[in-house]
């Protein structure tokens, strides 16, 4: 492998960063978890729009720190964004939803280790959003999360409160405690009631489609990732339906 | 562990040169250690690494460990090596034992306070008793021998009973009845 060496020497170099002047050897697992920390930045450099494709060798020490330097500006976007939506923040007296927005994502805002190990997501992040959070790890699942609740949020604020309330005491009685999602149940709703208004114009998935694309033009400025996020879960309610 | 061999290798010179500088520390003392025990202290150190599942990044212990021990009046030139290979393997044993809770610095001022002092040069004392008890507190969450870096900590923790007359002179009632 052309670039092992080089990730040797970068991982002797953080991992004597780590110890500090505390230690001179650490154990196998946290150096795992530090060579994990170094490829974490690499690849957040790879899938970045930053990245410029070469024909010369770029020295690994380099894409490592132009890689953290992104995961630092991630983890400020989180927090921002966080900050943002939390303001008025609702949750519709979900605890799940409650516990996992107001009590971890502060908290791994607090702990998040970016210098050393930033593939860590510390929070399991159990209320279930419809933007894939499984698939990565540390600040990327966590900002992932956060923007799908910014998301729900924007389009649960286009209507009533009461009316969402009883929407998901009507799916789930015990819904204080479900983990579930609530604008997916939300949603549901909503497009139930289109279809029983609507019966020929809501007779296929393109027909809901559209009906969500008009709601979102009209009510959501045309909001696009808003758009795409219903889909998502408008895609789910459907295979299910199926 | 590819990695290991790799860091094996980068660190074995300047481990080296360092035992070299030593031996004019240690010479005071009456103390040489030959390029061969210098050759099996670092082999026997990266078996101890692999054994305890530890790599070594920074500079090597080892010539801080030689440079420390150096004035104990239980190390002998007969004794040397054998005695720095024990402890080197303890060194590390304990550093994983105690959960990586406690700095080098400290660690190692612990080992040459007991084994200068309680264990009067016993390996096994210090490795059994001393060690195995300063690692369970710490593993409790004993913290206060970081205020003077691990010096001064054993006789807070120690539950063995020493030699002081009350002790003797009830084991000299108990032999005479």
């Amino acid at each position: 492998m052309e670039y092992s060496e080089e990730l040797l020497e970068l991982f002797a170099l953080r991992a004597r960063k780590y110890c500090g002047s505390d230690s001179s050897s650490l154990p196998y697992d946290k150096a795992q978890m530090i060579m994990e920390g170094i490829l974490y930045c690499i690849h957040e450099y790879e899938n970045s729009n930053t990245a410029q494709v070469t024909n010369g060798h770029v020295p690994l020490k380099e894409l490592y720190d132009a890689g953290a330097a992104l995961v630092m500006e991630k983890v400020q976007k989180t927090r921002e964004l966080y900050n943002r939506i939390i303001v008025d923040f609702d949750d519709y007296q979900v605890t799940c939803l409650r516990d996992t927005v107001k009590k971890g994502i502060p908290e791994f805002l607090k702990w998040y280790d970016f210098r050393f190990f930033p593939q860590e997501t510390i929070l399991t992040l159990d209320y279930p959003v419809f933007l894939d959070v499984r698939s990565c790890s540390g600040v990327d699942a966590v900002y992932r999360f956060v923007k799908a609740i910014e998301l729900e949020m924007t389009f649960l604020k286009g209507f009533e409160r009461t009316e969402i309330i009883l929407a998901l005491q009507q799916a789930v009685p015990a819904y204080r405690s479900m983990i579930e999602n609530v604008c997916e149940i939300f949603l549901q709703k909503v497009i139930g009631d289109a279809i029983k208004k609507e019966r020929k114009a809501c007779q296929s998935e393109e027909d809901i489609r559209h009906m969500l694309h008009f709601m979102v033009e009209r009510e959501y400025n045309g909001d696009k990732e808003l758009e795409d996020y219903l889909f998502r879960i408008e895609g789910e309610i459907w295979s299910r339906l199926q | 562990m590819e990695q290991n061999h790799f860091l094996e290798t980068i660190n074995r010179q300047a481990t080296l040169a360092a035992l070299e500088k030593s031996n004019a520390y240690t010479a005071a003392y009456g103390l040489q250690l030959t390029r061969e025990d210098m050759e099996v202290l670092l082999q026997e150190k990266n078996n101890t690494l692999r054994a305890q599942r530890r790599v070594e990044v920074g500079a090597s212990i080892l010539p801080k460990l030689v440079m420390i021990f150096s004035d104990s009046p239980y190390l002998t030139q007969e004794n040397l090596l054998e005695t720095l290979l024990r402890l080197q393997e303890d060194f590390f044993l304990f550093k994983n034992e105690m959960e990586d809770e406690i700095t080098d610095d400290e660690l190692l001022q612990f080992m040459k306070e007991q084994f200068d002092g309680v264990c009067y040069g016993d390996l096994e004392y210090l490795e059994g008793t001393c060690l195995e008890i300063f690692a369970q507190a710490i593993r409790a969450g004993y913290q206060d021998y970081q205020e003077d870096e691990g010096s001064g900590a054993f006789p807070h923790l120690d539950i063995v009973p020493r030699w002081d007359r009350g002790l003797y002179l009830a084991t000299l009632e108990e032999l005479l009845l």
